[in-house]
């Protein structure tokens, strides 16, 4: 197989694996819960980005995963500041 | 294929499957730490060996050292995002809180008025560990 086809085999189990990530940001009974969702999310649109950079050959689009991943670090933050201000404890909790 | 190829795809597909894992651990695990636990994998071995394996592809030395400071950025965020909602976690939700078996920021919510010189010791701690925090609204000084 090709280097081409390696990218695309990779970049198929990304995709997988972010669908399972969107499922815990839906069904994730609190915001701790989608706030861990959107970290891991964030990584993905990082590592797609460089794959899709491999496999268009254009090493411009790292940049853009460089952006990316810091404003998913950003974002992560806000969101734990936010909840920890917040103070609301009447959310769902996790079953056992 | 060079040598060089199969390097470069041994890493981007270790990478997505470790990925993978962390994706199925984030659905699959019971409370929230554990899930912190699972999505730490995939964000520091997975995103490092795709991005290291993205360095090697571009045969250019810049590219090469821009993606280990890509990685290096990430080893630096992922822990602190971590810690900062596991501390979210820790003061919202009492009850994931008694569950822990152990828990070493107990002993910094106990209220000062609490603190007798002579009950200090083992017991107090672990009276405080199992529960005795719900009862006691006092809350870590957030830093600012």
């Amino acid at each position: 197989m090709t280097m081409e086809n390696w990218i695309d085999i990779t970049l198929v189990i990304l995709a997988v694996s972010l669908m399972i990530c969107f499922v815990r940001l839906y069904i994730g009974p609190n915001p701790p819960n989608r706030a861990v969702a959107f970290d891991t999310i964030a990584i993905h649109a990082v590592g797609i980005f460089a794959l899709i950079a491999m496999r268009s050959g254009a090493p411009e689009l790292l940049d853009a995963a460089i952006v990316t991943a810091v404003l998913g670090f950003v974002g992560t933050m806000m969101f734990a500041r936010y909840i920890e201000k917040s103070n609301v404890q009447d959310w769902e909790s996790d079953k056992e | 294929m060079t040598t060089v190829e199969l390097i470069i795809a041994f890493l981007i597909l270790a990478g997505a499957l470790f990925m993978l894992i962390g994706a199925l651990g984030i659905v699959r695990f019971p409370d929230v730490l554990s899930r912190m636990h699972a999505a730490g994998m995939a964000t520091t071995v997975g995103i490092s060996a795709i991005l290291l394996g993205a360095g090697f592809f571009f045969r250019d030395e810049f590219l090469f050292y821009r993606m280990l400071v890509l990685i290096l950025l990430l080893f630096a965020t992922s822990p602190i995002s971590t810690t900062a909602l596991t501390r979210a976690v820790y003061n919202n939700e009492p009850i994931l809180r008694r569950q822990l078996k152990h828990d070493e920021m107990a002993v910094t919510v106990l209220d000062e008025s609490m603190l007798d010189e002579s009950k200090i010791s083992e017991t107090k701690v672990d009276e405080s560990a199992n529960g005795a925090t719900s009862a006691n609204p006092a809350r870590m000084p957030t830093p600012t």
